[in-house]
């Protein structure tokens, strides 16, 4: 074993992002007795869904100064199958106790977010941080950047970060990213950003001639492109769930 | 240092064969030891070309299986010195070309010739892979329309990934833009692509553009390669293109409609 850990010089741990769909638990109260009433009787309903299913407590819709002993309503869950993992929307004061009950704390949802299809912030390493700055950072993926043009049937993609072209896009090549995609070119091909939905994400081209763009899966064809700004300099987002195409 | 040259389009259909034909023969009249090989395995068709269909006794997938020496296989041009023809088996299929017998026949083929030219087969399957892989030099032939335009971009791709010289991180295979049916009139009608929109979607340097000729189909018919009829103006224009690839400069003929003008004339006859 000792002989084992001094010859490996490689890495035994590798650290990676991942996006995971996690089911809430929204408070609407603390009563303990009224939540094992709704428990037994959500059980009852879905049986399965609760063995061993990770959750996550939402304090949203309770008001802040509402005291939780977060041991108890860990434990509560448990007994109901679930395991809890972290605590969305705790109060200040609340945050060395969730900590202590062994839970991570997530900020609160942000405006105009929902639960349906708002990507859970990663949870990040429970080590005590030096500074939360340092953490911001190290989570920024670099972004991709390709040197080159990019030919019909040749695919680029970009996962977890921005992705730029330096140079044209073929019709009949394919780029995703999920964050942003610059284009220093003509872009004649299929463009995909804002993958694993991210609506904040834009398309960015020198010369717009794409035959098909995506952003967060709300996707257009060429035809459907305002006729003034084919081949002209644009940038593309997403504004109320719709694709809006500008000069820039 | 002898230099592996790959004629390849993607489509078919578009002069690749008529092309390594006549770039062949160039060379070899430019005094360059030349031989081109036939990588259509299947649907031979560059021994009809070159008119040597009748002499062929072993072919290079027989030197690729070991059945027949190199020299063997190897057919000397009757028409020009210093061109041989490599042809290959009408009777076997792509997957008799294995990536060592090739290499060991172009190493062979380097240490006698100054230039070995691959003619590809169409499409982006192994005859086509197998072509370019070990080239140095690629030819994209492209009729001014825009399928073939595409396959030629799509083949751009594949030498930037597929291509030996991409595997080993070598110096990147040269690119070259040869465009063939091309008729200046139609094309300053609208009707074709012109030469500045095949040059802006694919971005490599032109070789040189071949107008739409008669006498093509009549060399391909006769086996005569078409660099050899002076009359010629597609055989003027390969000429031209041969020129350029040694390193001369010549002005692209034939991408322009043709002028009726008397001092034009003279010029034209001149150059």
């Amino acid at each position: 074993m000792d002989a084992e850990v001094a010859k490996s010089d490689s890495q035994a741990i590798q650290l990676k992002c991942n996006l995971f769909t996690l089911t809430v638990v929204e408070l609407h109260s603390t009563n303990e007795k009224l939540l094992r009433k709704e428990l037994v009787k959500k059980v009852e309903q879905a049986p399965k869904f609760f063995q061993q299913t990770p959750v996550v407590i939402a304090l949203d819709k309770l008001n802040k100064e509402t005291e939780i002993d977060f041991a108890e309503l860990t434990a509560l869950l448990r007994e109901y199958g679930m395991i809890p993992l972290a605590v969305r929307g705790a109060a200040e004061k609340d945050k060395q106790r969730i900590v202590e009950a062994g839970l991570a704390h997530f900020n609160e949802l942000k405006e105009g977010e929902n639960d349906k299809s708002v990507a859970v912030e990663k949870p990040k390493l429970a080590l005590p941080a030096a500074n939360d700055a340092s953490i911001t950072e190290a989570s920024i993926r670099p972004t991709k950047i390709v040197n080159q043009r990019v030919r019909s049937g040749q695919q680029v993609t970009a996962s977890g970060s921005d992705l730029i072209i330096v140079g044209a896009v073929s019709e009949g090549a394919e780029l995703k990213a999920d964050g942003n995609v610059h284009i220093y070119g003509n872009l004649r091909g299929r463009v995909q950003a804002g993958g694993q939905g991210n609506k904040d994400a834009r398309i960015f081209c020198h010369e717009l001639r794409a035959q098909f763009v995506s952003i967060a899966g709300v996707h257009a064809v060429s035809d459907s492109f305002p006729q003034e700004l084919w081949g002209q300099a644009a940038q593309i987002y997403l504004s109320n769930g719709k694709l809006i195409v500008e000069p820039i | 240092m002898a230099k592996v040259i790959v004629v390849t389009s993607g489509k078919g259909g578009v002069g690749k064969t008529t092309t390594s034909a006549a770039f062949a023969t160039g060379l070899a009249l430019r005094g360059r030891k030349t031989v081109v090989v036939d990588f259509d395995v299947g649907l031979r068709n560059l021994d009809i070309v070159m008119d040597c269909e009748r002499r062929v006794v072993y072919d290079f997938i027989n030197v690729v299986k070991r059945e027949a020496k190199l020299s063997e296989a190897l057919i000397r041009d009757k028409r020009t010195k210093n061109l041989f023809i490599l042809p290959t088996s009408q009777i076997q299929d792509k997957d008799a070309l294995t990536k060592e017998g090739v290499e060991r026949i172009i190493k062979e083929l380097r240490r006698d010739f100054d230039y070995i030219v691959c003619d590809s087969p169409a499409g982006i399957e192994k005859g086509a892979l197998m072509a370019l892989y070990y080239a140095d030099y690629a030819v994209l032939v492209t009729n001014p329309e825009i399928a073939s335009v595409r396959d030629a971009d799509r083949m751009l791709g594949l030498i930037q990934s597929k291509s030996r010289r991409a595997e080993l991180g070598d110096e990147p295979m040269a690119q070259r833009l040869l465009i063939t049916r091309y008729d200046a009139k139609r094309a300053s009608r609208g009707e074709m692509l012109s030469v500045q929109d095949v040059e802006d979607i694919l971005a490599i340097p032109l070789l040189g553009v071949i107008p739409e000729s008669r006498s093509i189909l009549r060399a391909s018919n006769q086996g005569i390669p078409v660099i050899l009829d002076k009359e010629s103006d597609a055989g003027q224009a390969y000429t031209d293109a041969v020129a350029r690839f040694l390193g001369g400069k010549v002005e692209h003929k034939f991408v322009q409609p043709s002028k009726p003008k008397f001092f034009q004339k003279v010029l034209g006859a001149w150059a």
